[in-house]
């Protein structure tokens, strides 16, 4: 067991822009071991940006970002992160005929790294897409594909799992099975990044908030931040309310 | 029939090295030319074949001065450059990848032209290069195109993961395509240069459409579709020779002819 104070990510005056806008400005952040932290802000405020800047698809023009201690641009060992992309799967095209099966193994391909089957049989179980691994991706509902980006990000038993707004497409009962799963591998010791621009997802689980407009606002505990939440916290008037899915 | 197949062996004899050479291309375009379609870039190896004309015909001007060993990899070196500037063009001038496609093809052809015309080389070699012909291929390239068989099936190995992941997703952690694109776009045109003696700069790149789109579609999961390509790759080789011996018309155009009928199953498939 590592220090359980050990920052997977520590992000140190981090600054972009686009052309002339800035898009992140002076960013100072770090995600524990054991946080569930959840993202928030309007949209166009920057949340998936600092996340492209996280894995390292953007660079930034000031800052430095640290995975595991280790400067990013150094940092190599990625299958420590799983990772759900907003509007996952949207470049799939109908002649693709990679299947769920194929797709569930990539990373392990990417990463040269053996996937644990006896483990991926029960996340697809969890998620229920088992029936579906012989099944061509762009057969998939948008919920399906969602659930399928999901197993893909757990199946090489990511320390630190990332998603960008996962419950987009899914259904209610859906949601609710997604966000009990997601508490029960946060208690099993994986850490949790949620991006989200809806605050009523922000359950009793995520205790660490940040909410970002380009600048970071607010980064602090999720108790602090429903006091604060009647406040001004994003420059303008909000209303949380707080909701529990279970 | 007898005499259609005593016709086809004479021409089998006559035409081995650019029959070999043919199945050694439609083996080696089967590893590439999937990821082409799934990236939905069917046009760019068309566009690479119109650049690489430009390469050949600026090496054929200037080969008295260039020792025959240089020529190859200088016609490689020549048309990955010009390859590039589709990339500074779609990075520099803020446009489309299809726009900046199109310009470099459209330059390089007129380019071509202009070399074509004020040299000696508008002739039958330039009706060759535009259309191709199974006689002019020798012994030397069939050897060239074992090796590019071989880079093809070793770079395939390395990079299929890469290539296929990038078709559906632009962004993972800790992946970085540009070395993967790099050995996508070598490998293409390696092959294409191959490939051009038999079917000519304007055909070559059919071998780069309609195998891999049928072979896409109809099989199960990715596994299946290298094979399914090389499979039907050559099926078009020898087709194409079967139909250009029967019917006497040059055998760039029987190969088309022939993977015109891959047109009726994937209409079959596409109304499944």
């Amino acid at each position: 067991m590592g220090d359980p104070q050990e920052d997977l990510i520590r992000i140190e005056g981090l600054s972009l822009k686009f052309d002339e806008k800035t898009v992140l400005e002076d960013i100072n952040l770090s995600v524990k071991k054991g946080d569930f932290l959840a993202i928030i802000g309007p949209n166009g405020g920057g949340k998936s940006t600092l996340i492209r800047c996280i894995l390292g698809f953007l660079k930034p023009q000031k800052g430095k970002i640290f995975l595991w201690g280790k400067d990013s641009n150094h940092f190599s060992e990625w299958y420590r992160i799983g990772y759900v992309p907003q509007r996952a799967g949207q470049n799939l095209g109908h002649l693709n005929p990679m299947t769920v099966n194929e797709f569930l193994q990539l990373p392990s391909k990417w990463y040269r790294i053996s996937i644990d089957l006896s483990y991926l049989d029960l996340l697809t179980e969890k998620f229920g897409i088992k029936s579906l691994l012989r099944k061509r991706l762009y057969q998939l509902s948008f919920g399906q594909l969602q659930r399928t980006f999901i197993v893909r990000a757990l199946a090489l038993k990511p320390e630190l799992l990332i998603l960008d707004e996962p419950s987009v497409g899914l259904d209610f009962m859906l949601q609710e099975v997604f966000y009990k799963s997601l508490a029960e591998f946060h208690k099993k010791g994986i850490t949790i990044v949620l991006i989200t621009h809806e605050t009523w997802l922000i359950t009793k689980e995520v205790n660490k908030v940040a909410c970002l407009n380009q600048k970071l606002y607010f980064h602090g505990e999720h108790r602090e931040f429903c006091k604060l939440a009647e406040e001004n916290i994003y420059g303008f008037p909000t209303h949380v309310i707080e909701h529990h899915h279970w | 029939m007898d005499n259609l197949l005593e016709t086809l062996f004479e021409y089998i004899y006559l035409f081995k090295w650019g029959l070999i050479t043919g199945v050694l291309f439609a083996l080696a375009s089967s590893f590439t030319s999937p990821f082409v379609i799934l990236k939905r870039n069917a046009l760019f190896p068309h566009a690479l074949t119109h650049i690489m004309l430009l390469s050949f015909l600026s090496v054929a001007v200037f080969s008295p001065l260039i020792p025959v060993s240089l020529h190859f990899f200088l016609i490689l070196f020549i048309t990955l450059f010009l390859t590039y500037t589709i990339h500074i063009l779609i990075k520099g001038s803020r446009l489309y990848e299809d726009t900046a496609t199109s310009i470099v093809t459209h330059l390089s052809l007129g380019f071509a032209l202009m070399l074509a015309s004020k040299t000696s080389q508008y002739d039958a070699t330039l009706l060759n290069y535009l259309f191709g012909s199974l006689l002019t291929v020798e012994k030397k390239e069939t050897f060239e195109g074992l090796l590019v068989l071989l880079i093809s099936s070793a770079s395939y190995l390395k990079f299929r993961y890469l290539w296929l992941t990038e078709t559906l997703e632009r962004e993972v952690p800790g992946l970085n395509y540009g070395k993967s694109n790099l050995f996508l776009l070598l490998m293409i045109t390696l092959q294409i240069m191959i490939g051009i003696k038999l079917m000519g700069v304007l055909l070559v790149t059919s071998f780069f459409v309609f195998s891999p789109t049928l072979a896409l579609r109809l099989s199960p999961s990715f596994a299946w579709v290298i094979p399914i390509t090389g499979a039907l790759n050559l099926l078009a080789i020898l087709g194409g020779f079967t139909i250009s011996v029967a019917f006497d018309i040059p055998f760039s155009a029987s190969a088309i002819i022939f993977m015109g009928s891959y047109i009726v199953f994937l209409f079959i498939l596409g109304r499944k």
